[in-house]
């Protein structure tokens, strides 16, 4: 008897191909003699298709991924008894009955809508236990804002930023374009709040470039975050593993960038040929620094990781002010990282099959711990209340 | 035709007729023992009213228009009869497999005796009142129906044992443990998988799903692919049905909580019941397991050194031992002490065998690899069972202990003496005694009283009559008699108190309370 896995990708997301490769990748690194892998692969309007061969990469090489609709069963999940079942749409008579269900749900999607805690909050709602970070910790580290008032708060040093929404900034704009000069000097970072694989991303030298960097980022998300740019700095990805009882961090990475930040293009299209997502991406791992550096970027992660209130596999990405003694600050946090940053645990020797084993046994934990809480109590207060009618309540108890 | 008819007609209603029998039966666990001594209880006015028409249908079997018209009306009752049952029904028929089997049979007998009729009309008459008395009686059926399916069940039971080990032996890293004992194997059960759950996927009997088909139904319905642990609660009422189990799920630890003298009466002898409980750890020792033993048993601790054993409880030689037991408003506290490390628990749970229980599931958990931060934790979330021993908030900031469902003697003793160890609080007992002991009652109660004379600051007794025993032991010592009450019922336990209570009191209630007064 195995144990079934329902791997979630895709999604209505603008990193939805990254996640298919990311997704495919960890089902064929997952142990099969322990798991039954079933794929569901969410479309770019959100339709969830299933099918053995959602698995393989090749189902996904074709001009358009629309016509996967033709190919592959469309379903719907819910709760029936214990378990999560998947139904046909495709009618039937009477009930129906589910054509599989699942133990656990394993999401590996990137971006909002479904990274940012959307997916996790139906995974509760289906009572199904699963992988990864839980609604709130999911929706923090997806709001580089607020991912950087809850850190401020926890005293782990964090860029200071402007924020403001799209509306504002078509309204008001000088008033903004003010505040930010106020609190920093040129050259400034302008981002989109929500985004990750540094979607919209860009860096303004002036006021023109500024207003161009804003009008770029408005288009991706309502809310922009400006911060000051660190003119000479390293990047640095470290992993966390682990949940809120204990974790660990992986090894430190450094990114190879090619323009003044690492771009979308860097991250997954350099290399288009393989396309093999974050693990293709020209980085020095172990990044080169020195040991000191390398015990407070991970002790940071760690605290960082705790803060937010993770679950399972994390990457925080991390900046080093060179023009400051390598002072470091937390930069942003991926909940479900490219590949699952599993190259990362590859270099402190745990295997990818290892780490989707300890990822899966993590979810399970956290439901065994969320069932032993009081969710319901016994009593019911409508009972004996009476009808709701011209008397109402005011004869009853309350 | 018309006699045909007349003989569909009853036929069919007796299938439903039927429906209300095997509902019985079903909650009789289809012992059709069990259900004939309900159906003698439930013997009236109905059965004689069935056998009254019964009898007048029978004398005018000749006359096809009379029976078929009287038939036709009663099947009509019956059938409405039943859905308004089954509609009304607390716990209502439950279609198995088993109960759809039993159908089929049925249907079987009165379709052979409609068939018959319509092949063989000499005796069409004959088997017409046969059919009647299906009917009427449709007892009769659900009897012989569960009589003839026997051999089948059987079989269908041996193919659950063989599919529940099939799927047992599919998961190659579980571990089992089997707990056993006369008594304290559930709760036992509860506090491991409690503590197991920090770490592992753990599956356990649930209830008291002690007996080899209640643990292969847990293993078909409740066990998972991700289960880590098998956590099999073993109950025993005769020689080798321990056994029986421990080859259907082959456990890798065994623990056995304690031994006594329970169900004497099918097991004979005390030395049947040692031999049977260790039936575990035989067939652990087998397969190279540790065994787990009390030695807060002396039954258990004789045998300890035959099987190299791992012992815990509150002696000295225990591997894991029980130390500074102290009781208060919080709960309990101890400290679990094995080879040379030593950590402190505390649980809301009272009473010494909550403490031997917890220390025994405790040294399994170690075992297994879970963190002492991680025990801790389980521990101190451990849930009271309700008016068991069960600390809560009582008027004027005071403390009580109810134990209000405790009927037993040892049990009211023990609670007494955990009142006694609530170091620094006053005292307090509301009883009203023991009941339903025959002979031994008078002695039981008196020995409570004294009990009651070494712990407690105040008495207060329920029922001048009921309370005679306590108050003869109390006399024979120097316990001053203007702290023990006597009052009516428990509203004037209550109203004593009221003046008596404050946040230094600790009030233990003993045995039958009503809730209301406990709040």
């Amino acid at each position: 008897m195995k144990t079934k896995v329902a791997v979630f990708f895709g999604g209505v997301s603008v990193e939805h191909e990254v996640s298919i490769i990311s997704a495919v990748q960890a089902m064929h690194s997952m142990d099969k003699e322990k798991y039954e892998i079933i794929p569901i692969y969410i479309t770019k309007d959100g339709v969830m298709l299933y099918g053995e061969k959602l698995g393989d990469i090749e189902t996904f090489r074709r001009p358009s991924l629309e016509t996967l609709k033709n190919e592959f069963e469309d379903v719907m999940i819910t709760r029936d008894g214990e378990s999560a079942c998947i139904y046909s749409k495709k009618g039937g008579f009477g009930r129906r009955k589910p054509i599989n269900s699942f133990d656990i749900a394993f999401p590996i999607v990137h971006g909002t809508n479904v990274e940012d805690g959307a997916l996790s909050g139906w995974f509760e709602l289906l009572g199904v236990p699963y992988v990864g970070c839980d609604i709130l910790s999911a929706a923090v580290g997806m709001d580089k804002a607020v991912f950087k008032d809850v850190l401020s708060a926890a005293g782990i040093p964090v860029l200071p930023y402007v924020t403001f929404f799209g509306k504002e900034w078509a309204t008001d704009k000088d008033n903004i374009i003010e505040k930010i000069e106020s609190a920093f000097s040129y050259p400034v970072i302008v981002k989109p709040a929500n985004l990750g694989s540094s979607v919209g991303i860009s860096k303004a030298k002036d006021r023109r470039s500024l207003e161009e960097a804003v009008d770029l980022a408005t288009s991706f998300a309502q809310k922009i975050l400006v911060e000051r740019a660190v003119t000479s700095l390293r990047e640095i990805n470290c992993s966390v593993l682990g949940d809120m009882d204990e974790c660990k961090a992986s090894e430190c990475e450094e990114p190879v960038m090619t323009g003044d930040i690492l771009s979308y293009k860097d991250k997954y299209i350099s290399d288009s040929s393989s396309s093999k997502g974050m693990q293709t991406l020209k980085r020095k791992l172990p990044a080169e620094i020195s040991e000191e550096k390398a015990k407070e970027i991970k002790d940071w992660a760690c605290n960082a990781f705790k803060a937010v209130g993770c679950n399972g596999v994390v990457r925080i990405d991390f900046l080093l002010d060179t023009a400051d003694n390598d002072r470091v600050y937390v930069n942003e946090a991926n909940t479900i990282p490219g590949s699952l940053a599993f190259y990362l645990w590859e270099a402190t020797g745990k295997k990818y099959k290892e780490l989707l084993d300890d990822m899966i046994s993590l979810g399970f934990k956290r439901d065994r711990a969320k069932k032993q809480l009081m969710f319901t109590y016994d009593t019911n207060i409508l009972d004996g209340v009476g009808s709701f009618g011209s008397k109402g309540l005011k004869g009853s108890k309350f | 035709m018309l006699e045909l008819i007349s003989i569909i007609i009853p036929a069919v209603a007796g299938m439903f007729a039927l429906t209300r029998q095997l509902h019985m039966l079903q909650q009789n666990s289809y012992y059709n023992s069990r259900y004939l001594s309900w159906a003698k209880e439930n013997f009236g006015f109905k059965t004689i009213f069935s056998f009254f028409l019964f009898v007048i249908s029978c004398s005018f079997i000749s006359v096809d228009w009379f029976v078929l018209s009287i038939v036709s009306v009663l099947a009509l009752i019956k059938i409405m009869h039943t859905f308004s049952f089954q509609k009304k029904a607390i716990k209502p028929l439950v279609f198995t497999a088993r109960v759809k089997r039993m159908y089929v049979t049925a249907g079987i007998i009165f379709a052979s005796l409609c068939v018959c009729a319509f092949l063989f009309e000499n005796v069409a008459s004959y088997l017409l009142i046969a059919v009647l008395v299906l009917f009427y009686f449709p007892g009769i059926v659900a009897v012989s129906v569960n009589l003839i399916n026997a051999p089948i069940e059987n079989l269908v039971k041996l193919w659950y044992i063989d599919d529940a080990k099939k799927k047992l032996r599919s998961l190659d890293e579980i571990k089992i443990i089997g707990i056993t004992g006369s008594y304290g194997k559930t709760s036992t059960k509860h506090i491991l998988a409690r503590i197991l759950n920090e770490k592992y996927n753990v599956c356990f009997t649930p209830g008291s799903f002690n007996t080899p088909m209640g643990v292969v139904r847990t293993i078909r319905e409740y066990m998972k692919p991700q289960t880590e642990i098998f956590v099999c609660e073993m109950g025993a009422k005769n020689v080798g049905d321990i056994d029986e189990i421990c080859r259907i799920v082959k456990p890798d630890i065994a623990m056995i909580t304690s031994v006594g003298p329970q169900h004497l009466n099918t097991f004979k002898s005390i030395e049947n019941i040692i031999k049977t409980k260790f039936e575990l750890a035989d067939s652990v020792k087998k397969k190279g397991g540790k065994v787990y033993l009390s030695t807060d048993n002396s039954y258990i601790s004789e045998k300890s050194a035959e099987y190299d054993s791992v012992t815990y409880g509150t002696n000295l030689g225990s591997s894991y031992r029980a130390e500074n037991i102290t009781c208060g408003p919080t709960g309990t506290k101890f400290d679990v002490v094995y080879n040379d490390n030593r950590f402190t628990l505390s649980t809301k749970l009272l009473g010494m065998h909550n403490v031997i229980n917890i220390t025994g599931a405790v040294a399994i958990a170690l075992e297994l690899g879970i963190s002492e931060r991680d025990i801790i934790f389980a521990v101190s979330k451990l849930e009271q069972t309700e008016h068991r021993l069960q600390l809560k908030p009582f008027i004027k900031g005071a403390t009580l202990i109810d134990d209000a469902y405790n009927a037993n003697p040892e049990g009211c003793m023990e609670a007494v003496r955990v009142l006694g160890s609530f170091d620094g609080m006053k005292k307090v007992i509301v009883t009203p005694g023991l009941v339903e002991l025959g002979e031994r009652e008078y002695q039981c109660n008196y020995d409570l009283g004294l009990e009651c004379t070494k712990y407690c600051d105040e008495i207060i007794l329920v029922g001048k009559e009921r309370s005679k025993p306590m108050i003869d032991a109390i006399a024979t010592t120097d316990f001053d008699k203007n702290h023990v009450h006597v009052v009516a019922s428990f509203k004037d336990a209550v109203a004593i108190m009221q003046n008596m209570l404050d946040s230094n009191y600790a009030v233990l209630f003993e045995n039958d309370l009503p809730d209301n007064y406990a709040k």
